[in-house]
């Protein structure tokens, strides 16, 4: 239908909308017009995708002097997928409506993996192997040797699309990975190198988060997009951590001593030049005397952790120019780390401790080491290397020695003596960890003149400004209509024999308390139709909390009403018992998944319709509060931003029970149950902190039920559910026409509502 | 003022009249139709003798239940026995002012314990005879006390003599102890009362109807999870170790109780053993009997009558009139109904079946015994294939049944978390299984939604990640705990496994029975395949689809299902001959065909005359020979009822018929001998069902007699034919 936002035409391809889809429209036409950023939380399964697509393509189209660009982040590469198959739809919808070509270009990017379409390399599995595989073909030092050689390997692709392809503009249309790969094999180009190019002219592009986020990448792949574009990421509950992990290394024993190989064949090498052709190192000298900026004009190889316009404009200190000064400089940062690595308890220190100890110790300064990722990308190219999966370790230094000598603050480097789970076999790790998940997101906000973060949980709102250290200029949470009670949340604080249940490290070990959390499970299992999901605090909780079951034959009561599969450590394992459960419940026979909050299941995969009828969530996942890393983070986090402690964590816990639970809804026709069995959560802090979706229907009757009253409130509500739901029932409610929506009191209705937060 | 038959009457006063007038007027505008009571209830409840407790004749060797049970009835039924009258009178003072009144008395005390009490105290009081004044000083509280006395004396005489055998009086004793403890619409009730009325509308067992705090003695089943299911196939049986002097026999209930035969045969143990081997086997043949014969075959043949109303009317022409017998029936006609009914589902396998087999322990020595069910068996075959192909490779040559099973027990199958694999047979399996399994998840690769390691488009440039992990076993875990998991999802997956393979023989079965000679074609072993994997495109369609969203109509498209592609897609082999026709000759052959279309004229003259035409149609069609020789009496003509039993006769006549003429050519003997019972059976038809059934028409409904005379026909032909071929045969 067409809609009328705000006085702005907006194609939406269907012909219902849902009340709060409206809402999140005008929330975020107001953004747009504001050219600020926002916070939109909207409940999950409510079309969150089409809606920010349809008012965002549709706000390109009206107002192209304001805005050109879509850039779309999100988390999976499904989710990519979806974005695109979204877009095609809402393009078809338009250009059915207007009765002309609409002129959308979007497509979706992702790694050589995803979309390499040569023979040879993408027979590869591994993302690391493509991408050595690539960068053997087409490297440009080795595409000029080629040009002397013949019998040096080309990637074919790569070079027509070199020859043809740079000039010819993606024509208009939607791409998603498999368009572009057979897209590329039809012209006999390189799909992700014409991907790289086509972003930049692009209206709409779909790509994961790394490409915004992560320093590394984001100065190669999204350096030229233009500032009058919008960015959007989606699922973005956990952006923070993605902010901290792009900018954290972690350097073991094992690293250093790969690294300290790779630098002993790099000298190698090095010698051996300078005997053949020492012209070439002595032209990388003058070259880097006349500065960085010249001498990186070529593509990137190794790219810079660090934030662009910092460094560039400098000279490269005179003690590391020339090769063999680099290499012994290299050496020496690197014996001192190994040296720091042999403690025997954990040392934590700021990065101007250790700047001081590796002058002290090491005599090395501050300047040069900022310089050292850049100089060493630099005599890479020199030496004309072609696998860089060898050097990765001596990157990694590198890298460290960058970030650890340019950012005073906002960073930790922890140096453990064992690991946490055994803590009996030396292993010592060498944390470099970022704190201030601002850092890495501040050019992001900086340069692009609107920024929508956006997930179904992203509760409480207020946070998320604090930690990404940004104004927003919306910020509201939508709830959901409901023409019935699709969603049942509850809170089981205790079993049948009225032992309190909780996950709290005193009494999880408790025979009692993982009993009820058993005789909870297949109570629930035994009413619940199709597929149950359940998820676990932690790997090690799961793994004995199953065993506990299996000697009490808790395990064999389950079996009895559904199939068992549990999620594992090893990824392609899980993926199995994944697809397995899927099938189970494709053909009735429903099933149970025990599952990992914070694991890959319960980030990546959507438990719609009968695919889970009901997650469980026990007990509240809580972060390892020993860990030191985190441990540092959260008095950073209190110093800077003053967040408490508890509140940081008692956040960080709910958003993921919530992202769990909310994995059960998609769309109003699905139901699902919703079932927090801990004691804890029953708590005011806790209670408020779900999504306002969420405690909306969870009423204070049902916030302290045992194990029995639970399933009495589920069994009548199951039986509602299963009734036929026409859209009849919905339609008004929580599904409007156009002549509905265009009424004045229903207009009145929804911005009231879209008002009620503030 | 007593209402009572022998009370003397009052003349009405005039206010009184009126009153009875109003408010019979007032009723009658109700217009309320109360018909009058025409029984005789009885003498009025005064005049009934009160009743006597009665005692339920139960006994303490009766099992404690039924005691309890019983005993709640009786109590019930005393305490609810009060008389209630609702004897009508009609006033006779009214009847002079046109109109009856009636009016229903019931005595106040009815239904008011303590009124009761009260009307009973009283009665006993008249009667008792007062004592002289001078025995006794006459205080009011002896008085009471006699009075008590002697209304209770019968019932406390009587109870008190029965006391000792009686359990119902104990129990009665029981509740009456207990106070009164539920309110119910502001009534305090006793717990019996309660009790009686939840029996009484039909509550479960009474222990639980009771929710009295003594567990009752029966235990759960073990196997079905009923209560008190002490059937047959409930028992188990031990029989007396080797050594021992006596020979016995245990038969062991499911509640734990247990019955002891010592057999004691005069000539010997050695006779003994055996007669109690005999009767082991023929115990353990008879539990096996009763296990596996499903009663629920009677269901589903009720089932398969009722879902189906043609078959339902067949059975009832045919089967009750003895035409045909019930196996044949099943047998013949109704395996026909089973086809057409589709393919049958598959019982999948349990997800628990390892855990149904409880070990038990028999007390005295110690042993562990398994109890094995076939079914349990061939779950385990069907879940691990590979258990399956050990068991035909090993048993009988190298190891006994038991043992086989024994082995199994220990190894990982069974117990999970076990971990040592030593020479045991089924260290191979777990091989081949964890092969599988391997292959399994390197399978799942392709799949691009739920492939986790692939989820997430992380373009770590030069990740060191990989260096970071530590070898072996994840860090912290417990490995035991780690490979107890991977079986238990191993478990599963084979279990939906099984499910496939069965699917996929059903399949593979069907395609054989439909084209017996056909060439087994590839594809369609990979078919059931296709429908599991939909395209990755389809799949996010779905996911993206709100149906709630969009207004369209979907309608329900019947695939189309190919079992043979090959034939599908080429279609008729093409014509040779226009193959080789030169472009030119096409042109030519294109124009001759237009002019001759053009020239066309309908040539009428030569075809059939309509008369004629129309009467040809009508010999060939039965339906309309029939009509024609009926005299034009059509289906819609006859009344309902006989055009009902009309289509009923016809459709059981039609499928004997069926079955007669699908005995030719007779070649088998077998074919022979069912055309004899055929024959038998058409007669015996013809005999009991047709003839009355003409008769009844013609008398009852004044029905030409010619309404039969198209059935009639079909079956003399088919006679004919059975009469010749039986005469040629036998020449």
């Amino acid at each position: 239908m067409l809609l009328d936002v705000d006085g702005m035409q907006v194609f939406f391809p269907y012909d219902f909308i849902y009340p709060e889809q409206y809402s999140y429209m005008l929330d975020l036409k107001r953004s747009l017009d504001a050219k600020g950023h926002c916070i939109l939380e909207m409940p999950s399964g409510t079309g969150k995708t089409i809606t920010l697509l349809s008012l965002i393509v549709s706000y390109l189209r009206a107002f192209p002097q304001n805005l050109t660009k879509l850039i779309y982040c999100s988390r999976t590469i499904p989710e990519l997928e979806k974005v695109i198959a979204e877009l095609k739809k809402l393009k078809n919808y338009i250009e059915k409506e207007t009765g002309e070509p609409a002129n959308i270009t979007g497509l979706a990017l992702a790694s050589r993996k995803h979309l390499c379409v040569n023979p040879e390399v993408s027979k590869a599995r591994e993302g690391k192997l493509v991408d050595n595989g690539c960068y053997a073909l087409t490297a440009s030092y080795v595409r000029s040797r080629a040009q002397r050689d013949d019998t040096v390997p080309q990637c074919d692709y790569f070079e027509q699309f070199d020859l043809h392809g740079k000039e010819f503009p993606l024509p208009a249309g939607t791409y998603n990975l498999d368009d572009l790969r057979e897209f590329g094999r039809q012209k006999g180009w390189c799909p992700y190198f014409l991907a790289r190019h086509a972003i930049v002219q692009a209206n709409i592009v779909v790509y994961s988060y790394h490409y915004m986020l992560d320093p590394k990448i984001s100065e190669i792949v999204s350096k030229e997009m233009k500032s009058e574009a919008c960015v959007v990421f989606d699922e973005a509950h956990n952006i923070d951590n993605i902010c901290i992990d792009s900018m954290s290394i972690n350097i073991n024993r094992r690293v250093l001593d790969k690294a300290k190989t790779s630098l002993n064949s790099l000298h190698e090498h090095i010698s051996r030049i300078k005997e053949s052709d020492s012209n070439r190192l002595r032209d990388e000298y003058s070259r880097l005397v006349e500065g960085l900026r010249r001498a990186s004009n070529q593509e990137h190889i190794v790219a810079n952790p660090i934030l662009p316009k910092d460094l560039l404009e400098e000279n490269v200190p005179g003690n590391i120019r020339t090769a063999d000064y680099f290499v012994s400089f290299m050496r020496r940062l690197i014996d001192f780390l190994k040296m720091r690595l042999a403690v025997t308890h954990a040392v934590q220190e700021s990065p101007a401790g250790i700047l001081k100890d590796l002058k002290n110790r090491a005599f090395i300064d501050r300047k040069p080491l900022r310089f050292c990722s850049e100089r060493l990308s630099s005599i890479v190219r020199t030496l004309e290397l072609t696998d860089i999966s060898d050097i990765s370790p001596l990157v990694a230094v590198a890298h460290f020695a960058t970030l650890v000598s340019t950012y005073l603050q906002g960073f930790v480097v922890i140096i453990e003596p064992f690991e946490d789970k055994a803590p009996n076999i030396p292993n010592p790790i060498l944390y470099l960890r970022c704190l201030d998940s601002s850092l890495a997101i501040k050019p992001v906000f900086t340069k692009f003149q609107t920024v929508v973060i956006t997930s179904g949980t992203l509760s409480p709102l207020d946070m998320y400004p604090k930690i990404l250290d940004f104004h927003p200029v919306i910020q509201n949470s939508f709830t959901m209509t409901l023409a019935r009670p699709c969603i049942l949340p509850m809170i089981v604080t205790k079993g049948n024999d009225q032992v309190a249940i909780s996950s709290k490290f005193e009494s999880r070990e408790d025979p009692a308390v993982v009993r009820n959390y058993g005789k909870l499970l297949v109570e629930m299992g035994t009413i619940v139709p199709d597929g149950m999901v359940c998820f676990f605090t932690s790997y090690l909780y799961l793994e004995s909390v199953v065993a506990t079951w299996y000697d009490h034959g808790i395990i064999s009561d389950l079996q009895r009403h559904k199939l068992v599969f549990i999620e594992t450590q090893d990824d392609a394992e899980t993926s199995l018992a994944l697809l397995n459960y899927m099938k189970a419940c494709d053909k009735g026979r429903g099933a149970i998944l025990l599952a990992v909050a914070r694991g890959k299941v319960s980030e990546g995969i959507d438990f719609d319709h009968h695919y889970g009828r009901c997650v469980i969530m026990m007990g509240i996942p809580f972060m390892y509060t020993q860990s030191r890393i985190l441990k540092a983070r959260l008095e950073y986090l209190r110093d800077q931003f003053n967040i408490r402690e508890n509140d940081f964590l008692t956040f960080d816990a709910m958003r993921h029970a919530a992202q769990c639970v909310g994995r059960v809804m998609r769309g109003k026709t699905d139901y699902g149950i919703m079932l927090f069995a801990d004691k804890r959560f029953s708590r005011a802090d806790k209670k408020s902190k779900l999504p306002r979706w969420i405690q909306e229907y969870l009423v204070d009757s049902k916030c302290n039920l045992s194990t029995e009253e639970a399933v009495q409130v589920t069994r009548p509500w199951l039986r509602q559910m299963a009734q036929p739901f026409t859209r009849d029932d919905q339609l008004g409610v929580s599904l409007l026409t156009l002549e509905q929506l265009n009424s004045a009191s229903n207009i009145e209705k929804v911005q009231k509502r879209a008002q009620q937060s503030f | 003022m007593s209402l009572g038959p022998n009370f003397c009457r009052q003349q009405l006063r005039p206010g009184g009249c009126i009153l009875i007038r109003n408010v019979c007027r007032n009723l009658r505008r109700l217009d309320i139709n109360v018909p009058q009571e025409e029984a005789d209830h009885g003498p009025p409840p005064r005049q009934i003798p009160p009743v006597a407790v009665s005692y339920t004749p139960t006994f303490r060797r009766d099992p404690p239940c039924q005691q309890k049970q019983l005993a709640l009835e009786t109590i019930a039924k005393v305490t609810s026995s009060i008389p209630t009258s609702h004897i009508i009178y009609v006033d006779v003072t009214a009847i002079g002012y046109e109109l009856s009144t009636h009016f229903i008395w019931i005595p106040s005390y009815v239904g008011v314990t303590a009124n009761d009490l009260v009307d009973r105290l009283a009665i006993a009081a008249c009667r008792l005879t007062l004592p002289a004044a001078d025995t006794l000083p006459a205080t009011l509280s002896l008085c009471k006390q006699r009075v008590h006395a002697s209304a209770h004396r019968p019932t406390i005489q009587h109870r008190n003599d029965e006391r000792p055998v009686s359990v119902s009086i104990q129990q009665y004793d029981h509740f009456t102890s207990i106070p009164y403890k539920y309110q119910r619409r502001g009534l305090l009730v006793r717990r019996h009362n309660l009790v009686a009325t939840r029996l009484r509308l039909g509550y479960g067992p009474i222990w639980q109807v009771g929710e009295s705090e003594d567990v009752p003695l029966y235990s759960l089943c073990k196997l079905c999870d009923a209560h008190n299911a002490n059937h047959l196939q409930h028992y188990s049986q031990k029989i007396s170790p080797e050594g021992k002097p006596k020979v016995q026999l245990q038969i062991v209930l499911h509640d734990i109780s247990s019955h002891t035969f010592q057999f004691c045969n005069p000539e010997g143990r050695d006779k003994q053993v055996v007669e109690r081997n005999l009767v082991k086997e023929r115990l353990s043949q008879l539990m096996n009997q009763n296990k596996r014969q499903p009663p629920d075959e009677l269901m589903q043949k009720k089932r398969m009558l009722d879902e189906n109303e043609q078959l339902q009317q067949l059975y009832r022409a045919l089967v009750p009139t003895s035409i045909i017998s019930v196996d044949e029936f099943w047998k013949e006609i109704a395996s026909q109904y089973k086809q057409t009914m589709g393919p049958q589902q598959d019982v999948g396998v349990s997800g628990a079946f390892l855990a149904d087999i409880k070990p038990q322990t028999d007390g005295n020595n110690g042993k562990v015994q398994y109890n094995l069910t076939p079914e349990i068996m061939a779950s385990v075959f069907k879940t691990y294939p590979t258990v399956k192909k050990k068991h035909s490779d090993y048993v009988p040559h190298r190891m006994t049944e038991s043992e086989f099973w024994t082995r199994f027990f220990q190894s990982h199958y069974y117990s999970v978390h076990t971990t040592s694999r030593s020479e045991n047979v089924f260290s191979e399996c777990a091989k081949s299984d964890d092969k599988e399994w391997n292959r399994d998840v390197n399978s799942i690769q392709n799949d691009p939604l739920y492939d986790l390691n692939d989820i997430y488009d992380g373009e770590r440039v030069h990740s060191v990640e990989g260096d970071l992990k530590v070898a072996g076993p994840k860090a912290g875990s417990n490995i035991i705990h780690a490979t107890m998991i991977k079986r238990f999802n191993q478990h599963s997956l084979n279990i939906l496994k099984a499910q496939n393979y069965s699917e996929k023989e059903k399949i593979m079965d069907e395609i054989a029975a439909k084209n017996p000679n056909g060439i087994p074609n590839g594809e369609a072993n990979q078919e059931p395949d296709l429908h599991l994997h939909k395209s990755k495109k389809v799949r996010i369609e779905e996911k993206l689809s709100y149906d709630d969203l969009e207004n369209k109509a979907n309608t329900e498209i019947t695939s189309l299902t190919i079992h043979q592609k090959d034939r599908y897609l080429t279609g008729p082999t093409e014509d040779t001959t226009t193959h080789g026709l030169p472009p030119r000759q096409v042109s030519a052959l294109q124009d001759q065909l237009r002019i001759a279309v053009d020239n066309w004229n309908p040539n009428l003259h030569v075809s059939q005359d309509p008369e004629s035409a129309y009467k040809a149609l009508q010999s060939f069609s039965e339906q309309s020979r029939k009509s024609r020789s009926s005299g034009g009496i059509h289906g819609d003509q006859l009344p309902r009822n006989l055009h009902k039993e009309l289509t009923q006769v016809y459709s059981s006549a039609g499928e004997l018929l069926r079955h007669f003429w699908s005995c030719f050519p007779p070649r088998t003997p077998q074919l022979q001998e069912k055309l004899h019972k055929m024959h038998e059976t058409l007669c015996r038809y013809h005999a009991v069902t047709i003839r009355p059934f003409h008769e009844m028409a013609v008398n009852d409904y004044n029905c030409n007699s010619t309404i039969l005379d198209h059935l009639i026909g079909m079956f003399n032909i088919a006679n004919t034919k059975f009469e010749n071929w039986k005469a040629r045969n036998t020449r």
